[in-house]
């Protein structure tokens, strides 16, 4: 179950030719954003949650005593009995893949891991929910991560950030003041990107590398136990490791953390209880400004759909999304904003998902910007929108992480709602 | 003993030759199109289309031309390996 991380050095090869290299990281995602659609992060809890934020007051982290109050300690598990109570409580990977947490678990059994790492590194700006995690209740992703670098053996865990998010710093350094856990937790500070919040990316930065995805040589769902010589990381989403938390307790039920933002009054992070719909979240952030037509489900990675009944009475639910042609992603919605016309808001994601490129793969840093041109050329009516299609196909499937297949696969949903009435 | 290395050995020589490509170091020369031309063309960009990470299986017939795309990338982003040696 290994695959070398290291197998293909990143230096350039022997320089015969002088040729373009690979592209540094370009500048900060959501700067290109019409100005109605968000270019940072919701941040904001908006109101107390229904399970892992039950209780939480926006704003105000809250503290070990608190925290043991009502959750009390965290559980010391078998690895067996962590991975039982993980399955019986069907948790998946929370930041987008959705990939069952307890196969991920179960397949480092017997495996050397050196590190638990929790990704709360969040790239995607549509989304909040893991900075919200981290801001109020940090302890309960701490358990979780300690609960399963106890269980797998592993000596240290780390906890990945985003530069943008200081206050994150500030609120588990204060959470870990209050802690012993017998075993070193630290808080690790990467680049703000698109993908520098990508688990192999976040990998290849902790173990001593650049904050770029990698290419692991496997599926991408379980590629995140990753061989470093002969010892393994087991990485998650900040979100997952504080539903293991409440698991590995034997606490059930279920919520929906999601993001919500772009049309609606006050956009920011909401926990739902199981069955809360779409039309619920829109209401819990403020309610919906002017009628929207169209949503964004699953962040900018993620799938365009009308804004309708239909989708207004869609659980918040990976499986409700998926039916509806939506993705649950990592929980982020967007409501186009009713006077943006959806070509200009399809031009600045695009150049969004543009600037995420890791500068790593050709097809990836050439295409996605001369996508990008197109649509914006569309978008002013100089440009044809017969050319996006042959472009599109030429990064699809392309390159080493997820990243241009799945800025194509976002971007076709969005052609294929808005049509070609231009 | 002697029967194990004799079969890993005879496994090895029969795996098939895969050509795979490193993304990172492709700078998109486009010398393998002109070696390879059989199996691969360029993209927009000049970046080889018909070669993945995952490799891609070479028939006999065209691994002389498969060596030389390799041996003439620019980049040292083509490899030719036998499948059951990565």
């Amino acid at each position: 179950m290994t695959a070398p991380l290291a197998g293909t050095p990143l230096g350039a090869g022997p320089a015969l030719i002088a040729a373009p290299g690979p592209r540094p990281i370009t500048g900060l995602p959501g700067l290109a954003l019409p100005g109605r659609l968000p270019g940072r992060l919701p941040r904001e809890l908006l109101a107390p949650g229904t399970l892992l934020l039950a209780g939480v007051e926006p704003g105000r982290p809250v503290n070990l005593v608190e925290h043991r109050r009502r959750w009390a300690t965290a559980p010391i598990l078998s690895l067996d009995d962590l991975v039982a109570r993980v399955a019986a409580h069907e948790i998946v990977g929370a930041g987008g893949a959705g990939f069952p947490t307890d196969r991920k678990l179960s397949s480092l059994a017997g495996s050397r891991v050196s590190h638990v790492i929790v990704n709360g590194a969040e790239g995607e700006t549509a989304s909040g929910k893991d900075g919200v995690l981290l801001g109020h209740v940090p302890h309960l992703v701490l358990d979780g991560a300690v609960t399963t670098a106890r269980a797998l053996g592993a000596p240290r865990i780390v906890v990945r950030i985003s530069a943008d998010r200081p206050d994150l710093a500030i609120s588990l350094a204060l959470a870990l003041a209050e802690r012993q856990d017998g075993l070193p937790i630290e808080v690790s500070i990467g680049p703000t990107s698109f993908v520098a919040g990508e688990a192999t990316a976040v990998i290849r930065a902790i173990i001593g590398g650049p904050a770029l995805p990698a290419d692991l040589g496997r599926p991408p769902s379980i590629r995140t136990g990753v061989a470093r010589r002969r010892s393994h990381v087991m990485l998650s989403n900040a979100e997952t490791f504080a539903r293991m938390a409440l698991a590995s307790r034997g606490v059930a039920g279920r919520s929906a953390l999601a993001s919500a933002s772009g049309a609606v009054r006050d956009p920011g992070v909401v926990e739902l209880p199981d069955g809360a719909t779409v039309a619920d979240l829109a209401l819990v952030a403020g309610g919906l400004v002017g009628t929207p037509t169209m949503l964004i489900t699953g962040g900018w990675h993620g799938r365009w759909v009308p804004w309708d009944g239909l989708t207004a009475g869609t659980e918040l639910t990976r499986d409700a999304l998926s039916q509806l042609g939506g993705r649950w992603g990592a929980g982020a919605f967007v409501w186009i904003p009713e006077d943006l016309p959806a070509w200009v808001a399809l031009a600045g994601i695009a150049r969004e998902l543009a600037a995420g490129t890791a500068g790593q793969c050709g097809p990836c840093w050439r295409g996605l910007p001369a996508i990008a041109d197109v649509i914006a050329g569309v978008a002013d009516g100089t440009g044809r929108h017969d050319e996006i299609a042959d472009l599109m196909a030429q990064v699809d499937g392309r390159g080493i992480c997820a990243h241009p297949s799945a800025a194509v696969a976002a971007l076709r949903s969005a052609l294929d709602l808005i049509g070609e009435d231009r | 003993m002697t029967m194990t290395a004799t079969r890993s050995r005879t496994r090895d020589t029969q795996g098939d030759h895969v050509l795979t490509l490193d993304w990172q170091r492709c700078a998109g020369h486009g010398v393998c199109a002109a070696a390879l031309g059989e199996r691969i063309s360029l993209d927009t960009w000049g970046y080889p289309i018909g070669v993945t990470t995952r490799g891609e299986v070479i028939p006999a017939s065209l691994l002389g031309a498969a060596r030389l795309a390799a041996a003439a990338c620019p980049a040292a982003a083509l490899r030719l390996q036998r499948s059951d040696r990565t």
